[in-house]
């Protein structure tokens, strides 16, 4: 029941751009100081779980990615919902996100403490190795020109070096401001990119209703069913293995499986035009991770993610101390939780494969009212992650620089890419040279990070291979 | 033109209501404090140790005087941003600053280009006080900080010592230590210092083996030490921690100067008023020794540690001075 209450609540707040799961959580946190502390929990659960799935119904209905983890669920959605394919993709990002997420608890309850154990041999060097294979992803998101995404990824991580050096603490590029010391926060970042410009963008071209066809099936054809089902379970593949890493990013994992799939297809082409595939890979590799980062909170008290601390946060408020002795000495707790996991994928199926029509009603509102309205609820969102103005204003600069890049062709998606890595390369690079005193070596004495160099290096030539045999043959 | 008559209209109504709205809010000030709710400012995420020491005071101030206390988190920029706009806003009572050692003595020590001096702000009342764990390596066999000083002197070089870039208070026991360590005549710029961006990475870097020593908060350390992923070898402090009841404190093993405790406490902006002050500090200072307020500070590793105004602002500018060219 207060799974249920949890993971409405979650879905409703989630639906709100802006609001992701930490947001949600942390909003609805002091609600359940009322209930009992099993029951707080799993409503919490409920409304992680619902959050999550809200925020890709606005990437999809509307292309306002709620968090960062759901912007490439933006990039086929809503072309599939300008092509009047909307409720499919809703509902293909539900079955996606149930099977990620029945497959993770599966996982999660078998197999927690060795998954922890590999999970904490990623130190720095192995990081760095991985954020560089996911900058190649940068080629899978970067549009029709892969210079102008690499300049936008770039762009982006000179932007969040803004504030303080994450190392020594020192001011830099915040040109003497004591509010540019914070930086710029990635959700108002996104509220500007994404959401902000999305509604200059379509007040400009005078668009009525995002889309004016009819609604669209509800459940997505065979055939298009049967690729979906598959992309989302090499999704979940994907979203439970890098998932168990402590410190990774929601948001990176969801470009991993993003470039796997379109790497995997033999239409690669279809991907940014409205690939089914796309949207279940996305989906599917975005739940399963959230729920594989439950697996070093509960067995090694090791949160993984800003939605886990807080979850951990609350545990630790009812005098629980997650970890492996939660199951000894809080059993029925630790279970209590688990068999609530699955109750709650099962209602967010039975919730919103019901709801897809609504939602989808919801793009048909006239963009007169539905476009204000979700600038306001943009705006909002940018100001509750850290309660400042500053946030609303970064919002604002960042949705006219999104109006102008979309109007110019220039791919926001790299930007947001580079803003989000930048400073986890950044900081991991050095921690890595502070091990090694300065040399590099250190990423060759790595098993791990060797495997990630190599895939790194594969992709890139694979990538390239036309212009690298043109080389040659230039060259003789 | 109807546009300008709008204006117009629009401004006739709002100019007189701003006018009473502040006269009211004149006439609220100069009722008894508190008349109104009162904001807390706290410069870190929601859920660290001071936030939820920040919210224990809260109650204890919102149960005496019946008012509400908003508890609000305004993190990043480690800490600073937070801390300037608590202490740049109205010094009216109505918004306080929860002040930690990363909002004090730590930046006013090591900082580089703080905006703010530690000495231009009223403290209010410490609330609570913490210990820090030295944690190491589980494959690593030692037992005590002698253990760990003679490594470092067998082989500083080979030695990885993790930290927070001497930006928080987990870097405090660093300072100290390592302050110690250089006045037994043990050389430590060669200790390779890795710097991590915040106290649940560093335990799982000790974990995870990558790092050999770090410091962190008892509750931070819990999870890993019950899997056996990590050891301890001493709790900073004269006393031993009640959650650990074998670990020896530093004072014990003795490093008499490696007693280093987190403190998280309320202060507010320059020229706060002396009653409010009082107020403020009375409420804290009858509600420290409560049963409830001990067993909640105790869920966050923390005890009652309560200082009145006079005394607090003392302890941290001491603290200052002695972590002043330790780092």
């Amino acid at each position: 029941m207060y799974c249920f209450i949890g993971a409405l609540l979650g879905t409703v707040v989630g639906v709100l751009p802006g609001l992701g799961p930490t947001a949600t959580m942390a909003m609805l946190l002091p609600l359940t100081a009322y209930l009992d502390p099993t029951g707080a929990i799993i409503m919490l659960a409920g409304i992680f779980y619902g959050a999550m799935y809200g925020g890709s119904v606005t990437s999809i209905l509307l292309n306002v990615p709620g968090e960062a983890s759901s912007i490439l669920t933006a990039i086929d959605g809503y072309q599939m919902t300008k092509q009047g394919r909307g409720g499919e993709a809703l509902a293909i990002a539900a079955i996606g996100s149930f099977i990620a997420g029945t497959l993770a608890i599966v996982v999660l309850q078998l197999a927690a403490p060795p998954l922890a154990d590999l999970g904490l041999k990623f130190g720095a060097p192995e990081y760095v190795a991985l954020m560089l294979f996911c900058f190649t992803t940068l080629v899978a998101v970067s549009g029709k020109s892969k210079l102008r995404g690499i300049l936008m990824a770039t762009l982006g991580m000179l932007i969040a070096s803004i504030g303080l050096d994450p190392m020594t603490g020192r001011q830099r590029l915040n040109f003497g401001f004591t509010a540019m010391m914070k930086g710029f926060d990635v959700i108002p970042v996104l509220m500007g990119l994404f959401g902000i410009a999305e509604i200059l963008s379509s007040a400009n071209e005078g668009l009525l209703s995002i889309y004016t066809g009819k609604l669209g099936r509800m459940i997505p054809r065979g055939v298009e069913l049967v690729k979906g089902l598959y992309a989302s379970l090499r999704g979940t593949a994907v979203g439970l293995g890098l998932g168990i890493l402590p410190g990774m990013m929601p948001s990176v994992i969801s470009f991993v499986a993003y470039d796997v799939e379109r790497r995997s297809s033999k239409q690669p082409e279809k991907f940014g035009k409205g690939a089914i595939e796309g949207v279940a890979a996305v989906e599917s590799s975005n739940n399963a991770a959230s729920e594989a980062g439950l697996i070093p909170l509960l067995s090694l008290g090791l949160p993984t993610n800003a939605a886990c601390a807080l979850l951990f946060a609350s545990f630790t408020m009812y005098g629980l101390q997650p970890g492996p002795l939660l199951f000894t000495q809080h059993g029925d707790m630790a279970w209590t939780i688990i068999a609530s996991l699955y109750i709650g994928n099962v209602i967010l199926v039975v919730l919103n494969l019901p709801l897809v029509g609504l939602w989808v009603r919801l793009a048909m509102v006239p963009y007169r009212y539905l476009g204000p309205v979700t600038l306001a609820i943009c705006i909002i969102g940018a100001y509750s992650v850290r309660n400042t103005l500053f946030d609303v204003w970064t919002a604002i600069a960042f949705g006219i620089l999104g109006y102008l890049m979309k109007a110019r062709d220039w791919p926001a998606a790299p930007l947001i890419l580079g803003f989000i890595l930048g400073p986890a390369l950044e900081q991991h690079f050095r921690a890595t040279l502070q091990m090694s005193a300065g040399s590099l070596d250190i990423f060759l004495s790595r098993p791990i990070a060797i495997l990630f160099l190599v895939m790194t290096a594969a992709v890139l030539i694979l990538s390239y291979r036309k212009s690298i045999a043109q080389a040659f043959k230039r060259f003789g | 033109m109807k546009r300008k008559y709008v204006w117009v209209v629009s401004l006739a109504i709002l100019v007189p209501l701003l006018t009473v709205f502040i006269g009211v809010q004149g006439v609220m000030a100069q009722a008894k404090y508190p008349a109104k709710p009162i904001t807390v400012i706290v410069p870190w995420s929601v859920g660290g140790s001071t936030e939820r020491v920040a919210r224990v005071g809260a109650k204890m101030l919102s149960d005496k005087w019946g008012v509400s206390v908003n508890v609000t988190a305004k993190p990043g920029g480690k800490g600073i941003p937070g801390t300037v706009e608590a202490l740049s806003a109205k010094a009216d009572g109505y918004t306080l600053l929860a002040d930690a050692d990363g909002s004090n003595a730590i930046p006013a020590a090591w900082g580089k280009d703080v905006p703010f001096k530690i000495e231009d702000r009223t403290y209010i009342a410490k609330i609570a006080e913490f210990p820090w764990v030295f944690t190491v390596r589980s494959d690593l066999n030692w037992k005590s900080l002698d253990d760990v000083a003679a490594a470092i002197k067998a082989s500083p070089e080979g030695i990885k010592w993790g930290w927070l870039g001497g930006t928080a208070g987990a870097d405090g026991p660093v300072g100290q230590f390592r302050a110690a360590l250089k006045q037994k005549g043990i050389d430590v710029s060669k200790v390779k210092m890795v710097t991590y961006p915040g106290g649940a990475d560093l335990v799982t870097a000790v974990a995870g083996g990558h790092v050999d020593i770090g410091s962190a908060s008892t509750t931070s350390v819990g999870p890993m030490f019950s899997a056996g992923k990590i050891k301890f070898v001493a709790v900073t402090g004269n006393n031993r921690y009640a959650g650990y009841p074998d670990l020896k404190c530093t004072a014990e093993q003795g490093w008499k100067t490696v007693t280093f405790q987190g403190h998280v406490g309320y202060a507010g902006p320059k020229g706060l008023p002396a009653d409010i002050v009082k107020a403020i500090e009375e409420a804290i200072g009858g509600a420290i020794h409560s049963a409830e307020v001990k067993n909640e500070l105790a869920k966050i590793g923390a005890v009652p540690a309560f200082a009145g105004s006079q005394d607090f602002r003392k302890y941290v500018l001491d603290l200052a001075n002695e972590l002043k060219g330790m780092k």
